[in-house]
């Protein structure tokens, strides 16, 4: 194992070159959004834990952590991948996560995990990002390991054999 | 830790002091379950942002059974009672030596099913001890078990604080029952507005004890 594992913990991001490998452990209602280009060897991750930041920014006064939120984490994403040469049109995205764990108790019967899926997909259609796949809701944790030069994502749970997407 | 702005240092001494009395009313009742005798050590007691929370549990994969339960009433919020996976089979072996014609079927759902109830237990001494000095009436729904991925059974807690600033209190409690130690966490995870009411209260209950 020669290539260096950058862990993603929960409301971080991370990018990096090939042959880069990007980790998130433990994923539940959260998701990871692997943004990436092939043809320059360039990926990143968000572990968001949110779907929106709007809300939030009006009580934090604007003080938040970007990752935590899919919107602001999709914008922090795509900058820093830009700023290390990756081509926007050739940039294309998977999702992993968005677990119901728990019943939902909010009243709405629609579980945080389930607004982030919906929401991400939205985000990336607005802004032109084509989702190639996805392993999300269900009921059970994940952890993802992402290789960048082949943009092979890893998927990762208790009790099951381990998927590649 | 930041954890001025919400709590000072009497404010986190009298939740201690709460706590303290709840964990020795549950090894009574452990005791009572298990039928033996059940020693307790005093309870580490920490306090968290939601976002701190993952690193102190240092793995975020490792499997843990986790008990859910959700906090209506005067305070709204959270319950989490974690055992470590490999400890799970610790208790479930008591049960059966305890309970006559009891099977250990080996993790299958009556097993877990004790789980919860220590859960509940907890859940209900440490929601009486708030109750008893902080006059607030605190219900939680019937208790829910997953083992999975620590982090992947807290991060919708988390979420649903919805900033990740709100304040957790994470109990650490070590049961020793016979020669096995069974150590447990419990969270209580308050919405921001709860946290809030609960410091007041706090407060108040301080102010009627002490005068000051």
């Amino acid at each position: 194992m020669g290539t260096k594992k950058i862990r993603v913990g929960i409301g971080e991001g991370a990018v990096a070159k090939s042959p880069g490998i990007i980790v998130a452990e433990g994923l539940g209602s959260c998701i990871s959004l692997v943004l990436y280009d092939v043809s320059c060897g360039l990926g990143g991750m968000a572990h968001i834990l949110l779907p929106c930041s709007s809300e939030c920014k009006k009580t934090k006064n604007g003080v938040f952590p970007p990752y935590w939120y899919a919107d602001s984490a999709i914008d922090a994403l795509l900058k820093e991948l830009q700023g290390m040469g990756a081509l926007t049109h050739n940039i294309i995205a998977k999702m992993v996560g968005g677990a119901r764990m728990f019943p939902v108790y909010n009243g709405t019967g629609i579980s945080i995990g389930e607004q982030n899926v919906a929401h991400i997909r939205h985000l990336l259609k607005k802004r032109l990002i084509p989702l190639v796949s996805e392993d999300v809701g269900g009921s059970h944790g994940r952890s993802v390991e992402f290789h960048v030069h082949s943009g092979k994502l890893v998927v990762m749970a208790i009790g099951k054999e381990s998927l590649e997407i | 830790m930041k954890d001025k702005e919400l709590l000072t240092e009497e404010q986190m001494d009298y939740i201690r002091e709460m706590i303290n009395i709840g964990t020795g009313n549950a090894a009574v009742a452990f005791s009572q379950m298990l039928q033996r005798s059940v020693d307790i050590k005093i309870p580490e007691i920490y306090f968290f942002q939601a976002s701190q929370i993952p690193p102190f549990l240092k793995d975020p994969a490792q499997p843990f059974a986790g008990v859910s339960m959700q906090m209506v009433g005067d305070i709204r919020g959270r319950l989490f009672f974690l055992v470590p996976e490999e400890q799970k089979n610790i208790l479930t072996e008591f049960i059966e030596k305890a309970t006559p014609g009891y099977e250990n079927k080996g993790g299958v759902d009556i097993d877990l099913s004790v789980l919860e109830e220590l859960g509940n237990i907890l859940a209900g001494v440490f929601l009486v001890s708030i109750h008893d000095f902080c006059k607030l009436n605190i219900y939680h729904s019937v208790p829910e078990l997953r083992t999975d991925m620590i982090q992947s059974l807290l991060d919708e807690s988390i979420a649903d604080t919805a900033d990740g600033f709100s304040r957790i209190i994470l109990i650490e409690s070590e049961f020793a029952v016979v020669r096995e130690n069974i150590r447990t966490f419990f969270l209580i995870i308050p919405t921001m507005e709860s946290a809030k009411k609960l410091v007041n209260s706090i407060n108040d209950a301080r102010k009627q004890m002490y005068g000051n």
